[in-house]
């Protein structure tokens, strides 16, 4: 009796399958839906804007650090170059002061 | 047509679908009607993406059951925390029902506990069947829809519903010799 009780209810329920309760969206649905949009919009756009400018920045530095190696390289280039001077008269000093006058070093 | 009178013109062509099909996964409208929001969000900032293979709303179910079965699996999560909550709103929604419809109380008490014990039956059978039988029996879409929807033939859409059925049959057969 049990066993025929559940069967029933079962198939009760399945045939609430082809019933079922059909839902409709509330009356404020459109509005509710705009407000999000827009703030949804908002929060976008203001990300875009924020993501924008990190971009600009980013390029900026980028610039900027190449504008300074460069600056670095000619300054430091100019300076090894005078080193390479000083330490070239150094030497010649040093071998025309020990050595023969005969053996003439001419530098270009 | 500017913008914002086109994107009006799709949610008031469609809303009651989209909410019908995310409450068939839900079983809650208030989230139902948030998910259907969402998808029309999504819908509409994505309408680049939409080529035109299938129609405008195969593309919104797409979506809505996308975004129902993302839903439910934050829900889980939030399983526990959210239990009694869930309790207290059906309790409500219950009363709610049977103050506003129909003449025999008794008969819609009936209904109400048939639709819950079948919305957890609902719930326990796999993906694939759910999306199947759930767009089938809330929306009244055909094989061919929803093969459209599910990206699938129809033959296997047809197998999907009956085996859906099945699981539905056992499933209501254990709650009610459990209960």
């Amino acid at each position: 009796m049990k066993i025929n009780n559940h069967n029933e209810e079962t198939e009760k329920t399945m045939q609430v399958l082809d019933a079922l309760t059909k839902v409709k969206s509330s009356p404020f649905f459109i509005t509710k839906l705009e407000a999000r949009f827009d703030t949804k919009l908002e929060a976008r756009n203001y990300s875009i804007q924020w993501k924008t400018s990190l971009k600009y920045a980013f390029f900026i530095l980028i610039i900027a650090m190449n504008v300074f190696v460069s600056y670095s390289y000619i300054k430091g280039g100019k300076s090894t170059k005078d080193t390479r001077e000083s330490m070239i008269q150094e030497l010649s000093g040093t071998y025309f002061s020990n050595s023969s006058n005969s053996n003439s070093v001419t530098f270009q | 047509m500017n913008d914002r009178e086109a994107f009006r013109q799709l949610v008031e062509q469609n809303k009651d679908k989209v909410v019908n099909t995310c409450f068939g996964f839900v079983h809650q409208k208030e989230d139902a009607e948030d998910i259907a929001q969402d998808v029309f969000i999504e819908a509409w900032l994505s309408y680049h993406k939409f080529r035109g293979e299938a129609s405008l709303s195969t593309w919104l179910y797409r979506i809505a059951v996308n975004k129902s079965l993302d839903a439910l699996r934050k829900q889980k999560t939030k399983k526990y925390i959210g239990l009694f909550k869930t309790l207290l709103q059906l309790g409500g929604e219950a009363v709610d029902k049977i103050k506003h419809t129909e003449p025999d109380p008794l008969q819609q008490i009936e209904q109400y506990e048939r639709e819950q014990a079948l919305y957890k039956a609902l719930d326990k059978i796999p993906v694939n069947q759910r999306i199947a039988i759930t767009l089938s029996k809330f929306e009244d879409l055909s094989m061919k829809e929803i093969a459209g929807v599910m990206e699938t033939s129809e033959s296997a859409v047809e197998s999907l519903l009956s085996r859906a059925k099945v699981s539905l049959r056992k499933h209501l057969d254990d709650y009610y010799k459990n209960n």
